[in-house]
């Protein structure tokens, strides 16, 4: 008896690598024809291990601001100098668009425009952060329980970051604007032309579906242009850096691995994409 | 009370190679971010992997590949499989050329490291490829690639320590006796 199970043990052992690599191709497989169960197994677990996740990274947090605080240490003069030449023109600034913020209410009461709706917010944490060759994302600890769902925009202080992708019950992972499936509607902040802007898992983005002789040129900002109704419009997006064989490069505001605490924007526009957004709270858009 | 200790004891040296490569791989998906190099944290679980399947391959079973390679799959948002495909496979070769890495001095087993990991990375970079229907950029996981070579050593050195607590298998005592 034991010498048959233990045969039995050693068949399985001796079978053991073309069954697990047969496993692995066929949750490659399943993964890439997006099989639901598969998202939810996926999502369960990262929530399972997001409360060790956080702690780990809670010495990782630490470890970067002290290197930062050593590096803004040695910069203090420099820095100082530049802060106050910067706040100058910034008072100036603000002063600029306190005036223009009266003047646009006072046109938007002449011409009876819908008022855009207000969004809500919800802070989170960055604790897990890949670079692989495959994807580009970011997980954050705050999930479905949080309000956060499928679709919503990621942004920091200097922009958007990406939005979510899957929302577990306490966590939730973000596809970073880098990331080769990434794709969000765009628009020239100055000439208003519009554009996809799209990730190929590399750090600078371009820009797809510009109409042939769009005003786009280097320098440009990008915003949001709330095509779609998923993403609030006039969040910063980047800065047209230049042209390579026939498309426009994008440099992103916002350096996802320079940032850790991200602001996760629900715009809720009233009876839009229902359906999208039920399917986005079973995590199937993934 | 005294076997159920030993049962304990028993089981936490069955586990330790795996638990602790778990750390690794979840250690390796930190958004830690190094000055002007920018996240380039690398496959950690592959370092692991391969230093257990050269010292305790008895306890670093192909199971126990899959699931690190599950688990640095979840983590990281990879397609489900893809990073346990090349741990698997570099637990394949590692085991294979176990004799001329084992008891050798460090160079060899960095060495022997940094062509498991280009393995790993050829495989990644396939898989990738194939998955996502596009020839991925080389760069990024030439750079963790590197980025893992540096930091073989102090993971090596934790793994070491590690390893020091756990009772010798009797195979191996009787290969060296």
């Amino acid at each position: 008896m034991l010498k048959s199970a233990h045969s039995f043990l050693g068949a399985l052992q001796r079978f053991a690598f073309p069954l697990f690599v047969g496993l692995a191709i066929g949750l490659m497989v399943l993964s890439r024809i997006e099989n639901p169960t598969v998202a939810h197994v996926r999502a369960e677990m990262v929530d399972v291990l997001a409360p060790v996740i956080d702690v780990m990274s809670r010495p990782a947090a630490a470890v970067e601001n002290l290197a930062a605080r050593a590096e803004n240490f040695i910069n203090v003069y420099e820095e100082n100098a530049a802060l106050r030449e910067e706040n100058e023109r910034l008072l100036h600034w603000q002063a600029v668009a306190r005036q223009l913020d009266a003047e646009n209410r006072q046109y938007g009461a002449l011409l009876s425009t819908v008022v855009e709706p207000r969004e809500a917010f919800v802070t989170a944490r960055i604790i897990g952060m890949s670079s692989g060759a495959f994807v580009k994302t970011a997980i954050v600890n705050a999930g479905r329980n949080d309000g956060i769902q499928v679709g919503q925009a990621v942004v920091s202080a200097e922009g958007i970051l990406g939005r979510v992708i899957e929302a577990g019950s306490r966590s939730a992972r973000i596809l970073l604007l880098t990331d080769l499936n990434s794709r969000i509607p765009v628009m020239v902040q100055q000439s208003r032309a519009p554009a996809v802007l799209a990730g190929d898992n590399s750090d600078v983005v371009s820009l797809v579906f510009a109409a042939d002789g769009a005003a786009i040129a280097v320098g440009d900002r990008l915003v949001t242009s709330g095509e779609g109704g998923l993403l609030p419009p006039g969040l910063p997006v980047g800065i047209v850096t230049g042209r390579e064989g026939g498309v426009w490069q994008v440099r992103p505001f916002v350096d996802p691995a320079r940032v850790e605490y991200v602001r996760i924007i629900d715009y809720a526009l009233p009876g839009l994409l229902p359906a999208a957004r039920e399917a986005g709270a079973a995590g199937e858009l993934w | 009370m005294e076997t159920a200790v030993r049962r304990l004891r028993q089981a936490l040296v069955a586990t330790a190679p795996l638990l602790s490569s778990l750390v690794l791989v979840l250690l390796g998906s930190m958004p830690l971010y190094i000055g002007h190099v920018g996240s380039v944290m690398p496959q950690l679980g592959v370092a692991a992997v391969f230093y257990w399947t050269i010292y305790r391959p008895d306890l670093m079973t192909y199971s126990a590949a899959f699931a690190v390679g599950l688990v640095a799959d979840v983590v990281s948002g990879a397609p489900l499989g893809s990073t346990a495909l090349a741990v698997l496979v570099v637990r394949r070769i590692v085991l294979a050329q176990r004799r001329y890495l084992i008891g050798k001095p460090f160079q060899v087993l960095w060495t022997g490291f940094l062509l498991a990991a280009l393995a790993a990375a050829a495989i990644s970079w396939c898989t990738a490829s194939l998955y996502l229907l596009h020839f991925i950029d080389v760069g990024p996981l030439l750079v963790r690639t590197m980025m893992a070579m540096v930091l073989f050593p102090p993971v090596a050195w934790l793994l070491a320590r590690c390893q020091m607590m756990l009772p010798m298998p009797r195979a191996v005592t009787l290969q060296r006796g």
